[in-house]
């Protein structure tokens, strides 16, 4: 009854999300860039900025391809309508100057998109559950907590220990949780092709090494800070969900033998609908046969396929693999 | 405040950690956890009373620990989901510390018929007053152009408003430090004013 009562809901509330199609907000620029100044910025508005760090020598010139986190609601065909950045030297009495060339050429995201169908995309997790939360050991402190409290109204010492000794364990219990909500990574290729999708989804923070970018909540400021060269960027958004897209190599995984990396749990499912769990499959082996065991997390078996076979699975580094029209 | 709405103030302020913990499914908050535990008891235990507790001081601060627990448990869980912990801290010291204004101004206000009347018509206009007036103001467009920093400093006056700011997906960063001192000002000014209405009412031990 309750794990009916927990697909509803999460059903219900996953529903409105899935309906809006979510939008890139990595779109590349070309600046040109003559020094000396601190830094760059390119404002977008309120849909936040890029910050290049500096310090940028007199006389230095840089052409960088960086991105941007406008919005463009036509994808990469729209973005000749969306208004420029305007580009901003630190400090404002700086020497030096910036333009913006245009667009650039190729926009990864694009190109992303094109080979999208290979990689059945249209499958993939919403990424939401994904944040820390309470465990039954601090919630049962608190609420014990409470029936005391509410008991021993009378005893103020005792209620000031009992009040104490529940905020720092709960704290302390709770804060411990931040495991499960660093950063999660989704591989997930269709069996057969080349390629797969790897998706990075974190709260708050990520690095902007992926060719497309998703924020939940949709149109929230982004801030994006690189360094001198225009590399190693990050993306920080306080209290969005960030998803970065990219493609690499599709996993050599097959039943008959694992090429890829060892993988801690395995979880296969049927053409019928059916979940089995495996023991840990090693480099080298087969697939283990069916076992008794849990069941995958929910969040990675919502939204897929029906009559298909899949693989879901989780690599000893912590990388979570999903293979659809996997063949046990 | 009776021992029914302190439970009630309790279940309330956990009720989206437990609701999120016991339904992998279901997110609740994008926001401050901690903001939402907070704004239950900033609701409930600011509310005028008609009678008031044996010992104000001793019952102000019983309210104010029973909100711990709840308010350290949501701190923890913000601080797992990547939260700053200065900001947190500031945020969770400055709710704490205006529920204890709060409460105590109503404590106090219990004590006798003219700092009930006037601390009630001050509860009315700041607490659920201008949260209405914030809401409504949330369906009225706003004039291009016009200036909103104002206004959102003025609604800082309300604790209600002032939590529920902190508790958005973007709260802790998007407060602005003269909100914080706002929210404690305007709560250190009602007691003042509560104290000297009432000022031969006897309270209990601190």
């Amino acid at each position: 009854m309750s794990a009916r009562l927990t697909r509803f809901a999460g059903a219900l509330l996953a529903w409105p999300a899935a309906q809006a199609e979510a939008e890139n907000r990595q779109w590349y620029v070309e600046l040109e860039l003559v020094g000396p100044c601190a830094a760059v910025r390119l404002e977008c508005g309120a849909d936040g900025w890029t910050r290049i760090e500096g310090p940028f020598l007199a006389g230095e010139e840089r052409t960088l391809i960086v991105p941007v986190p406008v919005r463009s609601p036509l994808g990469a065909e729209g973005l000749a309508a969306v208004p420029f950045p305007q580009v901003v030297l630190e400090p404002a009495a700086a020497a030096g100057r910036a333009r913006l060339g245009g667009w650039a050429s190729e926009q990864l995201a694009s190109r992303l998109q094109r080979s999208a169908g290979e990689l059945g995309v249209g499958a993939r997790p919403s990424g939401r559950s994904l944040a820390a939360r309470g465990a039954p050991a601090e919630l049962a402190v608190v609420l014990a907590a409470g029936g005391f409290l509410l008991g021993l109204r009378r005893r103020f010492l005792a209620c000031v220990l009992v009040a104490l000794a529940a905020a720092g364990l709960a704290f302390a219990l709770s804060r411990g949780r931040a495991g499960s909500c660093g950063e999660v990574e989704l591989v997930q290729w269709q069996a057969g092709e080349e390629h797969a999708l790897v998706l990075r989804v974190s709260a708050n923070r990520l690095a902007l090494d992926g060719e497309r970018l998703e924020v939940v909540p949709a149109g929230r400021a982004l801030e994006f800070h690189f360094g001198r060269d225009g590399r190693g960027g990050e993306v920080r958004a306080e209290g969005a969900q960030l998803t970065g897209l990219a493609e690499v190599p599709a996993p050599s995984l097959a039943s008959a033998r694992n090429d890829w990396q060892a993988l801690a749990q395995v979880w296969t499912r049927s053409a019928g609908g059916e979940w089995s769990a495996h023991p840990e499959w090693g480099v080298g082996e087969a697939l283990g046969p069916p076992r008794t065991g849990a069941d995958p997390p929910g969040w990675l078996t919502g939204a897929l396929p029906p009559g298909s076979e899949i693989l879901v699975a989780r690599s000893q580094g912590g990388a979570w693999v999903r293979c659809l029209g996997f063949a046990r | 405040m009776t021992r029914r709405w302190i439970a009630v103030a309790f279940l309330a302020s956990v009720a989206v950690p437990l609701l999120e913990g016991v339904l992998p499914a279901l997110e609740l908050a994008r926001g401050s956890l901690a903001a939402l535990a907070l704004l239950p008891w900033l609701a409930l235990a600011s509310a005028p009373r008609s009678a008031a507790e044996p010992g104000r001081w001793r019952a102000t601060l019983y309210v104010a620990l029973c909100a711990l627990p709840p308010l350290a448990l949501g701190a923890g869980l913000d601080l797992a989901r990547g939260a700053d912990g200065r900001p947190l801290a500031v945020a969770c010291c400055t709710g704490w510390v205006l529920l204890c204004l709060w409460t105590a101004a109503a404590e106090c206000a219990a004590k006798s018929a003219r700092a009930r009347g006037g601390f009630a018509v001050a509860w009315l206009v700041l607490v659920p007053g201008a949260a209405a007036l914030r809401v409504a103001l949330a369906w009225v467009p706003l004039r291009e152009g016009a200036p909103s920093v104002g206004g959102r400093l003025l609604f800082a006056l309300d604790p209600l408003v002032w939590c529920h700011r902190w508790a958005r997906a973007d709260g802790r960063s998007a407060l602005a430090p003269g909100e914080f001192a706002l929210a404690l000002g305007c709560a250190a000014m009602v007691l003042l004013v509560v104290l000297l209405r009432a000022p031969s009412a006897s309270g209990g031990a601190p």
